[in-house]
């Protein structure tokens, strides 16, 4: 196994190109563990780290429509930015809670999107805010909507080359309330065993939007816009709560792995969305 | 002797300053000229006849120096007691992850590149997975060769079955057992599951071997070096004199370390290629397949009068001794704790049968009180349930039955007034009584765990009066032995402690020692160095002394020393009615641990027993299915962390001496003892939920509260 560093995105995408079997690395906190578990033989490792030309790589910006998050800026640094806590709260708490201090001070943004860990925190935070994905093989950039940028486990609509060199979130508006939850059912310091992220946008006290996105129950973020469409107008109150989390249970097609059966994600789909929601509702009483 | 002693001063780890600054080095840190690098294959499958390998393509893999195979080697079998392992699998594997094939190359990845290309026809066949069904009459056989296998030391008393590892039978006869239940007002039966569970130690088993003309060479993370020796010798037939085995730091042990596997295959690795060979195992070998505790089933039954007196108990335990009795270290072959069902109370008749049966998973070994843990977790929550039935308080039916507490005509003994302080120092510590908001609950444990047993000595040199050496044979692991050694031997001889040097050697220097483990390094090696340091001054005493002067002593421990160390663990739980979580509040630990040598190691044992416990009440599982373990990381294998571990208050209670030096006892194996059943007792009083296996997960306790018995959530059974 070569470990290349390339200086240029360019040339980062054309050694992906000229090794089949290559792996991105940047943080490495997926790639080493993947490694270990000798669940990938990569011919070549080409490493991010060295890469100088893109911009805003390692920074949080404020932009006109809101946030852009360079695919170089580690976990850590997302949960302390105060640009984040500001504009994308939800986010902040996201990051704040994947793996542990190690990991959140090596793991980057880009890498997280890129992984597609069906158990990992931030993918369901970004669904729910509408955020955008940039990415770029060194030719030509395109955005890809958070929703349809994770496809299945560990896989992505990234092609050959593609790095993620920026997440765009868009700035919450006046009224707009968002959460996420990290429900452990064994250490308080493991993967999720059912993540909700909820963003909702309350107007004269009724619901002007709603968005509730699990993580960690299936390959990727889960999401039914019909059930949450169906609560706009009304106010978040313990009904709609209710309603919602008992739709969600219902649609939601969980998995089993350490940290639940699939009637025990089922059955906290149902527990933690409609907690996400009263608590947001408390959380908008006070707006 | 000193009759003030400076034991109250908390220690400064003579070890502390090479551990922090790096310098201490590990079995894996040893890189020796011309190391070539080990790796091994493992079965693919869980019981199957090996029909053909073949090992060309690798052999043709650059750097590749030796592929063996137990066509090179032959059938060598090992084990601490029962040498039932193949180095190599022969004919036939039995666990998935048993090692067929072993590499050694110029590198790691050349090793493993070549382990790759290893090809191995299987012929599987039925598979044995739930220990119930061993000794079924459609049961396959997993050792049909049984007959011969050897134990290190003496002979092997043959098995009822063939797929019986090992049994032992201890208490009343049948016929006294029946009368005792015969007077007992009522008969409570109840059967408890606990689930495989890992030692895990941050560092993997590692080894390196090498020879020097005939002389074997051996740096590895075994904690029992003489053990080791033994166990080599035997196995391979090289002389037990001409095998050095090197052992110092050890990265942790829990139990895990007493037994090795890369020793054998480094052996045979290092034979065929004249050069030093290095094993060190990925974490993921080493949850698949060293040596776990042993999953456990038992089925306890007490007779108890209308008052709540016990008067009869008896308890048939199962344990799943995997593929191999190898891993364990007594002659029965069975966890030995396994009969301290109700190790702290009074019964006249008991009668205690415990089974270790084979199955097609890895082999079940010693973790941190082996058996006690499971046979404290069965027999404190039976005594609760016991309580709840008769509408007797916990605490008081305890009371009433404390061991030495009601023999008759007599006071009870003094025994009995430790233990009954023990308990409500712990109960009084929680608020026992307290009145408490919905969803929250009290519960407590009650136990004894023995003292040390063994085997081990120490040569002490007094180089001058103010220079004194102590010289061992123990492999450290994290205990602080060597800083125990040199506090007894300093305040024994009335200096300070800095003019103490314990010097680690090797096995050829060293006097014999049964190794770290069975709770036994400061009673034995403690109280070796005791009677030495006691002599020596004396001698250097004398008119006209020579220096140096050296004294060897050496200590036994006998098996049956009666001797223990009694605990109460009382926790506050609350539960989440909604999601099942189990968050501990808080917990008070109330102790009788004797005179404690090292204050700040003694907190640390008690403390990271508590923790330890705590992992293994509510999270810790190695499942196995279809014969593959389903943890691969440490990951999956979720231990407890910071936040996880609530408040814990420890109170001593000054209890009879031990028989370690000034009045020791054992805490190694002690604190983690009383926690699983404690908070087990605790959700039940809080929730209704009376939870008979481990762990006590969030999902099971869910499932009770919701007593839907779902199928997509069945309880796990061992080896299911």
């Amino acid at each position: 196994m070569k470990f290349l560093r390339p200086e240029t995105l360019g040339e980062a995408a054309a050694l992906a190109r000229e090794h089949e079997d290559a792996k991105f690395i940047s943080g490495g906190t997926a790639v080493v563990l993947m490694l270990q578990q000798r669940l990938i033989f990569p011919t070549h490792l080409i490493s991010l780290t060295g890469v100088t030309d893109v911009p805003g790589w390692r920074e949080v910006r404020r932009t006109e429509t809101g946030l852009r998050i360079g695919g170089g800026v580690l976990l850590s640094a997302v949960a302390r930015s105060a640009h984040v806590r500001e504009l994308a709260p939800s986010l902040a708490s996201a990051a704040g809670v994947v793996g542990n201090a190690r990991i959140r001070n090596q793991a980057t943004t880009g890498g997280n999107v890129a992984e597609s860990d069906y158990a990992s925190d931030p993918p369901s935070v970004l669904v729910s805010l509408g955020a955008t994905v940039e990415v770029d093989d060194g030719t030509a950039a395109r955005i890809v909507p958070a929703a349809e940028m994770f496809t299945d486990f560990f896989t992505t609509d990234l092609r050959t080359g593609e790095v993620v060199t920026a997440v765009h979130v868009p700035a919450a508006g006046p009224g707009s309330h968002a959460s996420y939850t990290k429900f452990c059912s064994r250490s308080a310091e493991d993967r999720p065993c059912v993540g909700v992220a909820t963003a909702a946008r309350l107007q004269d006290g009724v619901l002007a939007s709603l968005e509730v996105v699990l993580g960690a129950v299936a390959a990727i973020p889960q999401r039914w816009p019909e059930v949450t469409r169906a609560a706009l107008g009304r106010p978040l109150d313990e009904q709609v709560a209710q309603e919602v989390a008992e739709e969600y249970a219902m649609l939601v097609d969980p998995i089993d792995d350490h940290r639940g059966s699939a009637w025990y994600r089922r059955e906290m789909v149902r527990v933690q969305v409609r907690r996400s929601l009263l608590e947001l509702a408390g959380d908008g009483g006070a707006a | 002797m000193t009759t003030n002693l400076p034991f109250a001063i908390p220690e400064v780890r003579h070890e502390g300053p090479l551990k922090v600054t790096g310098h201490a080095r590990y079995t894996a840190d040893h890189a020796l000229p011309g190391q070539l690098h080990a790796a091994c294959l493992g079965s693919g499958v869980a019981h199957a006849r090996i029909v053909r390998i073949d090992t060309t393509a690798a052999e043709q893999v650059p750097g590749v120096r030796a592929v063996l195979t137990a066509a090179d080697i032959g059938d060598v079998r090992y084990g601490r007691q029962l040498r039932d392992m193949p180095v190599l699998a022969s004919d036939r594997v039995r666990f998935m992850g048993q090692r067929v094939a072993a590499v050694a190359a110029d590198t790691r990845q050349a090793a493993e590149e070549a382990v790759r290309l290893i090809d191995v026809e299987y012929e599987e066949l039925p598979t044995l997975l739930d220990p119930r069904l061993a000794t079924t009459p459609d049961a396959p056989v997993l050792h049909p060769e049984a007959e011969a296998y050897r134990l290190v030391q003496g002979a092997r008393h043959a098995p009822a079955h063939p797929n019986i590892q090992g049994e032992l039978v201890v208490g009343a006869g049948a016929e006294e057992l029946a009368a005792a239940f015969g007077r007992a007002d009522h008969v409570f039966e109840h059967t408890f599951r606990t689930p495989r569970q890992h030692q895990g130690y941050i560092e993997p088993h590692a080894a390196i071997v090498w020879f020097d003309d005939d002389v074997c060479h051996v740096i590895s993370t075994n904690k029992a070096p003489f053990g080791l020796r033994q166990q080599m010798a035997a196995a391979t037939g090289h002389p037990v004199d001409k095998i050095v085995v090197y052992n110092k730091f050890i990265g942790g042990d829990f139990g895990g370390k007493g037994f090795s596997l890369d020793e054998y295959v480094c052996f045979y690795l290092a034979r065929e290629t004249g050069r030093p060979v290095r094993s060190i195992m990925s974490y993921l070998e080493d949850l698949s397949s060293t040596a776990p505790r042993h999953a456990t089933e038992l089925t306890l039954r007490t007779g108890v009068t209308r008052d709540g007196t016990f008067v009869a108990h008896s308890a048939e335990v199962l344990f799943d001794g995997g593929a191999y009795g190898a891993a364990k270290a007594n002659a029965h072959l069975v966890p030995h704790g396994g009969v301290d069902t109700m190790s702290a109370y009074s019964v006249p008749a008991t009668h205690h049968r415990l089974t270790a049966v084979y199955t097609n998973a890895a082999p079940g070994g010693h973790m941190r009180a082996p058996g006690d843990v499971q046979a404290i977790f069965a027999g404190e929550s039976h005594v609760d349930m016991i309580a709840s039935e008769l509408g007797i308080d916990p605490v008081e039916l305890r009371r009433k039955n404390l061991a030495g507490g009601k023999t008759e005509g007599q006071d009870p003994s003094e025994t009995a007034a430790v233990i009954d302080q023990v308990l409500l120092r712990a109960a009084d510590g929680i608020d026992w009584s307290g009145v408490r908001s919905p969803g929250r609950g009290v519960g407590v444990a009650l136990y004894r765990r023995k003292g040390g047993t063994g085997r081990g000595g120490v040569v002490m040199r007094a180089l001058s009066p103010d220079r004194i050496q102590v010289i061992t044979g123990a492999a450290d692991q994290g205990g602080g032995t060597v800083t125990m050694i040199a506090r007894v031997a300093a305040a024994t001889m009335g200096i300070p402690e800095r003019q103490v040097e314990v010097v680690q050697q090797p096995t050829a220097e060293a006097l014999f020692d049964s190794g770290a483990g069975a709770s036994r390094v400061t009673r034995v090696l403690g109280e070796a160095t005791r009677l030495a340091a006691t002599e020596l001054s004396r001698l250097i005493a004398e008119p006209g002394a020579v220096f140096p002067v050296e004294v060897a002593q050496e200590v036994v421990a006998p098996a049956d020393e009666d001797c223990g160390a009694y605990g109460a663990l009382a926790v506050e739980v609350e539960v989440d009615e909604e999601t099942g979580q189990i968050r501990v509040v808080e917990a008070v630990l109330a102790a009788d641990t004797g005179t404690v040598i090292s204050p700040l190691a003694h907190r640390g044992q008690l403390e990271g027993g508590f923790v330890y416990g705590l992992g293994g009440a509510l999270m810790e599982e190695l499942p196995v299915e279809g014969g593959q373990i389903m943890c691969g990381t440490l990951g999956d294998y979720k231990l407890p962390t910071s936040p996880d571990v609530p408040p814990l208050r420890i109170v001593s209670v000054a209890g009879e001496s031990g028989t370690g030096p000034y009045g020791a006892k054992a805490v190694g194996e002690f604190g983690n003892l009383g926690v699983a059943p404690a908070i087990a007792n605790a959700v039940a009083r809080a929730s209704g939920v009376r939870l008979q296996q481990l762990p006590l997960s969030a999902e099971a306790v869910h499932a009770r509260l919701r007593q839907t018995g779902p199928e997509s959530a069945p309880p796990r059974e061992p080896g299911g």
